[in-house]
């Protein structure tokens, strides 16, 4: 069984999922700040993007150079079959430990 | 701003995810602006790139995993000693960061500035091949422009030069097209300029011969700023028609190339040529025996593969003995100068660049072994410490490490800190260095200058930190541990501590005495007594009407126009005196020197030639030139009397020895002159220029025609007074013009702008040196006396009165100052020839400049002894004696 993803780790992945195709450093970082308001650097998202792609969670694919990036080019992610089981693996245990827990979370 | 966040976080980041990183934060501030404004993008870069120096540890130890566990141990190793440092002896670590930091900054900052202006190769492929011919005036004065007949003389008969070309800057001029254009400033360059230069352009093309014609000239080549400036970079600028406004004639022009960034031509001090127009002489330009000649026009060759210099040098000179033997001595004397154009660009700031630069070398090795010193002494109060570690098992290699990281860690922090100075630092230098250096618009932090402060900040982390390591590896520490005090060691440190004060005290030393005579150089140039009194004094040239009236009305107008004007102008409230003179201003850089015959001693010529001066009456009163013996100049001194002359006391004893020279006659321009009067001498070229002999003539008597430099005494503030001159004079002027008027003491303050600016710096540097070295003996002494408690102690209940004991500490610390100051300035004195031309009323001989200095150290030695030396002193033995 593999371990489980960390918190950070979590939040990365649930944004591959979210952003499929489109999934790239700038877009990560767009996402989770949008969604939870964490202020993070591009390149931490980079570091996180790389550990889960030497757990073998994602991977990465370098794209064509775009201008409005001054010519730089893409390196893309997306999250492979055992990042998508490890996700759904977290979640479970989540959604397991806040079972029927809902309304006092909320009331914290 | 922008640029610079980005290049730290590009910095920051392994080069692994650099594109892509840059590329999404690029991308990111693009997405921001659009979305919440630019300046809220901007704010969103600057905390990004505060993540990213947080993050970057991480970043870099989460590299390949074979690399990971050295970059990990390695940067755990930095963070550990951040929370040591930041935790104990707060004081020592923050004084060491914060020297370190300064010195860089000071050290970036001027090898930036230093690097562009003075070392950095010219533009040019192959440019050391590139030769600048030149016109000097005077001796030792600045260097001008050719004349264009001279360089036609010399394109058409030199052989050494693969092609000569020349470049006359023309000033601001206006270029419309359309909604593009702008002020533009123009030179006019002959067609092979860039062919000599060897410049490919960036786009379209150069000139070509055919540009040359008259008719056909009307090609523009702009230059990369101009270009992005004024037609916002667009590449369908080639072959696009303008008009060229030059006042109010207005000419169609075509744009046919742009040259690549950061070429140009000439390269000179003010605002740089951004647009070139073919040069077409006109027929007197090209004529030898032309009287009327400008020196305008900047002359540049590229040497022959396998010909010199010095061939060069001599092939030019030859060619210009040979047109004087063809059409006579157009020119009064020889003053051409054939230098690499690399010197012509610099100049004689580099000397004082280079000066700079070696000063603040030696102001970054103060800090770096005073650095070494407080990070040694640390390590020494710890030695319990770090022997306990290794009682528990540490390797001695791990406890260097331990060590170094602490080094590291303070030059990694400094280093961040000074970046970030210089960048402020350079924008600082920019705008306070003097006018009269070419290349200021290149100055920049440079990437190799960054990467070189960081290098040598590792350096002198690892070293100062491992130092100390390497010391402690020689020492029992079982021994420290269980002798429970640091008297022993203690003492062996303070001896390699003693070797590190006296290094700094010498390099003090050495900076203190260049200091001091960069200082009193300027002193002296400014307190000179240049003959006149340059407060209050205001110059403007008038010209009663254009010069194609004929010459002979001209020369009849002449007096009339000269008594309506001074008779305007002396009416004029706030005007004391006001006199007229023919040459150029005072402090202006120009003369006109004549030949004349002395009875006994035969016609004058050469270098003896006089300055030559005509004048009126009042002009000495106007310029506070005292009048030795005689008179001056009277209204009776007209045209049609006997002519008057007056010359200069240094004329007077060196070609009328023993006698009186009044009323003796000379002859000067092939008439018959009186000598009626002695004046002081002048140094109307400031107080570097040479005294020269100098004769003074009545204005009226040598009439050229109605125009002359007016000089006015004011009684208050020149500047308030000049504008009124100004309109005063206007109603006299038929189409003619009065320049804006010139302030004499803000020339001056403009000619001795280097040296100002110079004396301003290296007191800086000086006064930073002092502090640190101050800094440096205080830790020291305070230091040896901790370590000394015990046998301080000792000595007391052994009979030792606290005076026996405050001298002990304040001779240890004068003793070493001593060796310090004398090793310093006996190096100082070794290298003090190799900057003889920069030193100025002040020999670098000097003895009182040493010993001035070896005093000003001995009382700092003193000074910054003195608190520990007291302490010592109030030392309660029995307290002593217990003391660990």
């Amino acid at each position: 069984m593999p371990d489980f993803p960390g918190e950070f780790e979590q939040l990365v992945l649930l944004a591959l999922l979210r952003l499929g195709e489109d999934a790239y450093g700038a877009t990560v970082r767009r996402e989770i700040e949008a969604r939870t308001g964490r202020q993070l650097s591009i390149s931490a998202v980079y570091v996180t993007l790389e550990r889960l792609e030497q757990k073998g969670l994602v991977r990465s694919w370098i794209g064509e150079p775009t201008p409005q990036r001054g010519g730089r080019r893409r390196k893309h992610f997306a999250l492979l079959s055992a990042g998508a089981r490890t996700l759904k693996m977290s979640h479970d245990a989540y959604l397991g430990m806040t079972a029927g827990l809902e309304r006092r979370l909320r009331t914290l | 701003m922008r640029r610079f966040c980005v290049a730290v976080i590009s910095w920051l980041t392994p080069s692994r995810d650099r594109e892509w990183v840059i590329g999404d934060t690029v991308e990111e501030l693009e997405v921001l602006e659009h979305r919440i404004g630019r300046a809220a993008a901007n704010r969103w870069l600057r905390s990004e790139m505060r993540r990213v120096i947080v993050q970057a540890p991480r970043h870099w130890g989460s590299t390949s995993r074979s690399r990971r566990p050295f970059f990990r141990s390695v940067s755990a190793d930095v963070r550990d000693a951040l929370r040591r440092l930041t935790r104990t002896q707060r004081g020592t670590t923050t004084l060491a960061l914060a020297i370190l930091a300064l010195t860089m900054t000071a050290g970036i900052t001027t090898f930036s500035v230093v690097d562009a202006v003075a070392l950095r190769a010219l533009p040019y492929p192959g440019s050391d091949q590139l030769i600048a011919i030149g016109w000097r005036g005077q001796p030792g004065g600045r260097i001008d422009g050719v004349t264009s007949q001279d360089y036609f003389s010399w394109r058409e008969s030199t052989r050494s030069f693969s092609g000569l070309a020349g470049a006359i800057p023309e000033g601001q001029r206006r270029l419309e097209s359309g909604a593009l254009g702008g002020d533009v400033t123009f030179a006019r360059a002959t067609a092979n300029l860039f062919d000599v230069l060897n410049v490919q352009p960036a786009l379209g093309r150069t000139f070509h011969v055919d540009d040359e014609t008259p008719g056909r000239d009307n090609v523009i080549v702009l230059t990369h700023d101009a270009w992005i400036r004024s037609f916002g970079g667009d590449p369908g600028v080639i072959g696009r028609s303008v008009t060229f406004v030059r006042g109010a004639t207005r000419m169609p022009h075509v744009i046919v190339g742009v040259l690549p960034a950061g070429v140009t031509y000439p390269l000179r001090a003010g605002p740089q040529v951004e647009a070139f127009r073919p040069y077409v002489a006109t027929p007197a330009e090209r004529d030898q025996t032309s009287r009327g000649r400008a020196y305008a026009l900047h002359a540049v060759g590229r040497l022959r593969p396998g010909n010199t210099l010095e061939g060069a040098r001599a092939e030019i000179e030859q060619v210009i003995a040979s047109v004087r033997a063809t059409h006579g001595t157009v020119r009064a004397d020889a003053g051409t100068v054939v230098l690499p154009l690399h010197d012509r660009v610099v100049g004689p700031a580099k000397s004082w660049l280079v000066l700079v630069l070696a000063a603040v070398g030696c102001l970054v090795l103060v800090g770096c072994v005073n650095v070494a010193s407080l990070l040694l002494a640390r390590a020494v109060i710890r030695h319990k410490e770090l022997a306990t570690r290794a009682a528990l098992g540490a390797t001695r290699g791990q406890l260097a490490r331990i060590l170094a990281a602490e080094g590291l860690a303070i030059a990694f922090v400094s280093s961040a800190a000074a970046l970030v100075l210089s960048y402020w630092g350079v924008g600082l230098a920019k705008a306070a260095l003097p006018d009269g250096l070419a290349r200021t618009a290149d100055i920049a932090l440079d990437g190799r200058v960054l990467v070189a402060a960081v290098i040598a900040a590792v350096v002198s982390g690892l070293l100062a930190g491992g130092a100390p390591a390497w010391r402690l590896s020689r020492t029992d520490l079982f021994d420290q541990l269980r002798s429970g005090g640091g008297l022993i060691g203690g003492q062996r440190q303070a001896r390699s501590l003693g070797a590190f004060l006296v290094a700094e005290v010498a390099f003090v030393a050495v900076l203190l005495v260049v200091t001091t005579l960069v200082v009193a150089s300027f002193v002296a140039i400014t307190t000179m007594d240049l003959g006149f009194e340059r407060r209050n004094v205001i110059a403007l040239f008038v010209e009663k009407s254009g010069r194609d009236v004929p010459r002979d009305q001209q020369r009849a107008e002449a007096a009339g126009f000269f008594e309506d004007v001074l008779g305007r102008v002396r009416a004029v409230p706030g005007v004391t005196h006001v006199g007229l003179i023919d040459s150029s201003e005072p402090l202006g850089g120009g003369s006109t020197t004549y030949s004349l015959v002395i009875p006994g001693i035969g016609e004058l010529n050469g270098a003896d030639m006089f300055e030559t001066r005509g004048v009126s009456p009042e002009y000495f009163a106007a310029m506070g030139l005292r009048l030795l013996r005689g008179r001056t100049f009277t209204s009776d001194d007209r045209a049609g009397a006997p002519r008057a002359a007056i010359i200069n006391e240094l004329a007077a004893t060196r070609y009328f020895p023993g006698r009186d020279p009044i009323g003796e006659s000379i002859e000067f321009r092939e008439a018959p002159a009186q000598i009626v009067g002695i004046v002081q001498n002048v140094r109307m070229n400031g107080p570097e220029a040479d005294l020269r002999t100098e004769l003074y003539v009545p204005l009226v008597q040598w009439p050229h025609g109605p125009w002359g430099r007016l000089i006015v005494r004011t009684a208050g503030a020149p500047a308030a007074t000049a504008a009124a001159v100004r309109e005063a004079i206007r109603p006299a002027l038929t189409g003619g013009s009065v320049s804006e008027p010139t302030i004499i003491s803000d020339a001056f303050r403009r000619l001795t702008a280097d040296r100002r600016f110079n004396a301003g710096l290296m007191t800086l540097f000086g006064a930073l040196a002092v502090v640190i070295g101050a800094i440096g003996i205080y830790g020291t002494m305070a230091f040896v006396v901790a370590q000394g408690t015990r046998a301080i102690g000792l000595r007391m209940a052994l009979g030792a009165t606290r005076s026996d004991v405050l001298w002990s500490v304040l001779r240890a610390s004068l003793w070493r100052v001593g060796v310090g100051a004398a090793v310093g300035v006996l190096a100082a004195r070794g290298l003090a020839d190799l900057f003889t031309s920069l030193v100025f009323g002040v020999e670098t001989t000097s003895l009182a400049v040493y010993a001035t200095v070896a005093a000003c150290l001995a009382a700092i030695g003193l000074g910054a002894a003195f608190v520990p030396a007291l302490r010592a002193s109030r030392l309660d033995p029995l307290a002593a004696l217990r003391a660990e």
